[in-house]
């Protein structure tokens, strides 16, 4: 019998969690660059029909599809998927589903232990000394592990095990003691900040604390619309995609955490507002913040050549830091506190959802308590994720991200969705979306789920097969290929680890369906 | 702004702060359910225990 019995203590806690699980720091970083590159303000249109056709729909299916394994005593997707068919290979489309938390993990911890240096460096006064060179060259300063920043030596190393322990103390705390109590003050105080920034960053104003342009001028360009863009297959991909990312579907924690849910508590209203909070995020703090600021010092070209140089990782973390040095000694601290913190609750909120299918795979299958099940996740992330710290300028950081953080995804959501609509079934799966519902979900979406969805992901997917193509064939230094052979290791090694757990259950006659 | 960029800024985050809204107080506004009563036969493994209201 499994140790497994948790629940969830509250039901505002458990869409503040799941929403946390969500926005992540691409809500800030990535979406205003999608934004900018694929149409402005005309962005909008197929970002949220694609939210609408592929994003809900998904929540749908994950959310039920993880009460469902729940309510069987499943709390991981390898044997969730299991329990929804008599074909036994699903099991192994499973282990995608712990797979790519665990290596998400590896790399996701590391760049939440930046959020937690940055603070710290905000708060000491590390960048009030730097010019613009000077805190961009920070960034790769501290990434290059035997440059100190602070005389500490190894610091990235200290900030990133310390982001580590945390992450595994709270998991090892449980889901309404844990998970649940940081989800409730973290995001209110990550909307607090993100609202308190997005009003100081629109009110910016030419000639006032050395910048340039208004920070409406920022908004002026994110918003005005390029309407002969919609046609642009390109423009699609790019909003489809930018929607996968932002929602974590594909991944198996939505599976995780709703398998928690009791058998007839709501998915559908829960889904629904955890998804929507996201949007809120990303649209509304998401596009008001970065970009103004930026455009406010170096106007729409100088802003621009920053995106294409750096991406969105780079304005937050190699430029913002600098412009926030102009607005004063007090309110140049509060930004960088109230940004970095912003980042450090949208990164821990997300990171603990990837460890919970793993801690649940092992109390399931194992009967590991929660605690030891909490460490080994934090011990199987710092060993798969050093590779990840040691050698981030040689670009494994950046592979782990395309292999695990967006092909994985693409992936299994693809198989999750014909398992769903097709053989699980829909009527099946209709059913289970609106057991126990407090909303009525619009007939529409079940043809919408059966038809439409997986289209748009088998879109996604062959849209990105020439990016996979180049990936591979491209030439990277050694330890980008060792990190792709550890990847598939750690797949080829958590399939042998459930096809034991399979022959456990047999021998011990526990059922799995 | 100009006027193009100002409309498409304003209906984008009046309708997502609106549906955020709406259904996040929906959620704080239903009650919690009953699981005391089940009748789906399924052995329930996270107990009967409900959801508090908040």
């Amino acid at each position: 019998m499994s140790t497994n019995t948790e629940s969830w203590g509250s039901r505002v806690g458990l869409v503040l969690a799941m929403a946390g699980n969500a926005v992540g720091l691409g809500n800030f970083l990535r979406f205003p660059v999608q934004a900018i590159q694929n149409g402005g303000g005309s962005f909008i249109i197929p970002y949220l029909t694609c939210f609408l056709l592929m994003g809900l729909p998904l929540l749908f299916v994950e959310w039920s599809m993880g009460r469902f394994g729940g309510k069987n005593g499943h709390h991981s997707t390898p044997f969730i998927l299991d329990s929804m068919t008599k074909q036994s290979f699903w099991k192994y489309i499973g282990v995608f589903g712990l797979f790519t938390n665990l290596a998400v993990a590896a790399y996701y911890c590391y760049l939440e232990s930046w959020t937690v240096a940055y603070i710290y460096h905000s708060i000491v006064g590390t960048f009030s000394s730097l010019n613009q060179e000077g805190v961009a060259n920070f960034f790769g300063d501290y990434t290059t592990l035997n440059t100190t920043t602070t005389g500490l030596p190894y610091e990235a190393v200290i900030f990133w095990v310390l982001c580590l322990i945390l992450n595994t103390y709270i998991l090892s705390k449980g889901l309404s003691g844990g998970i649940e109590r940081v989800a409730k003050i973290g995001m209110p105080l990550l909307i607090l900040f993100g609202v308190v920034l997005a009003i100081r960053a629109v009110t910016l104003k030419a000639g006032s604390q050395g910048a340039i342009f208004d920070g409406t001028e920022g908004l002026n360009y994110l918003w005005t619309p390029d309407f002969k863009s919609i046609w642009t297959p390109s423009v699609w991909l790019a909003a489809a995609g930018q929607i996968f990312f932002t929602l974590s579907v594909g991944m198996g924690s939505i599976h995780c955490y709703a398998s928690y849910l009791r058998a007839k508590d709501d998915v559908a209203l829960n889904a629904m507002s955890a998804g929507w909070m996201n949007e809120f995020v990303e649209v509304v703090l998401g596009g008001a913040v970065v970009i103004p600021i930026t455009v406010g010092y170096f106007g729409i070209d100088g802003m621009i050549e920053l995106v294409n140089r750096a991406g969105g990782l780079g304005l937050g973390f190699r430029t913002l830091p600098y412009l926030f040095q102009q607005w004063g000694p007090v309110l140049s601290v509060l930004a960088g506190v109230f940004w970095f913190g912003l980042l450090f609750f949208a990164g821990i909120t997300s990171s603990l959802a990837m460890g919970t299918p793993i801690v649940g795979f092992l109390q399931d299958e194992f009967n590991w308590r929660r605690q030891p099940a909490a460490w080994a996740f934090g011990g199987m992330v710092m060993v798969l994720g050093l590779p990840t710290v040691i050698f981030f300028n040689q670009g494994v950081f950046d592979e782990y991200d395309y292999w695990v953080g967006t092909v994985s995804l693409v992936v299994f959501a693809l198989f999750e969705i014909i398992l769903f609509a097709w053989i699980f079934g829909i009527d099946k799966g209709w059913k289970e979306i609106n057991d126990g519902a407090d909303i009525r979900v619009p007939i529409v979406f079940k043809y919408i789920i059966k038809y439409v969805t997986p289209l748009l992901i088998g879109f996604v997917f062959i849209g990105s097969l020439p990016g996979i193509w180049a990936q591979i064939t491209g030439e990277y230094p050694w330890q980008v290929h060792a990190s792709r052979a550890l990847l598939l290791a750690v797949w080829i090694g958590l399939a042998l680890v459930v096809a034991y757990a399979y022959r456990k259950r047999l021998k011990e006659g526990r059922f799995t369906s | 702004m100009n006027t193009t960029a100002l409309i498409m800024y304003l209906v984008a985050n009046i309708t997502v702060i609106g549906i955020t809204a709406y259904f996040f107080m929906k959620v704080l506004r239903t009650p919690a359910k009953d699981h005391d009563v089940d009748d789906d036969g399924y052995p329930d493994p996270h107990g009967p225990k409900t959801f508090d209201a908040t």
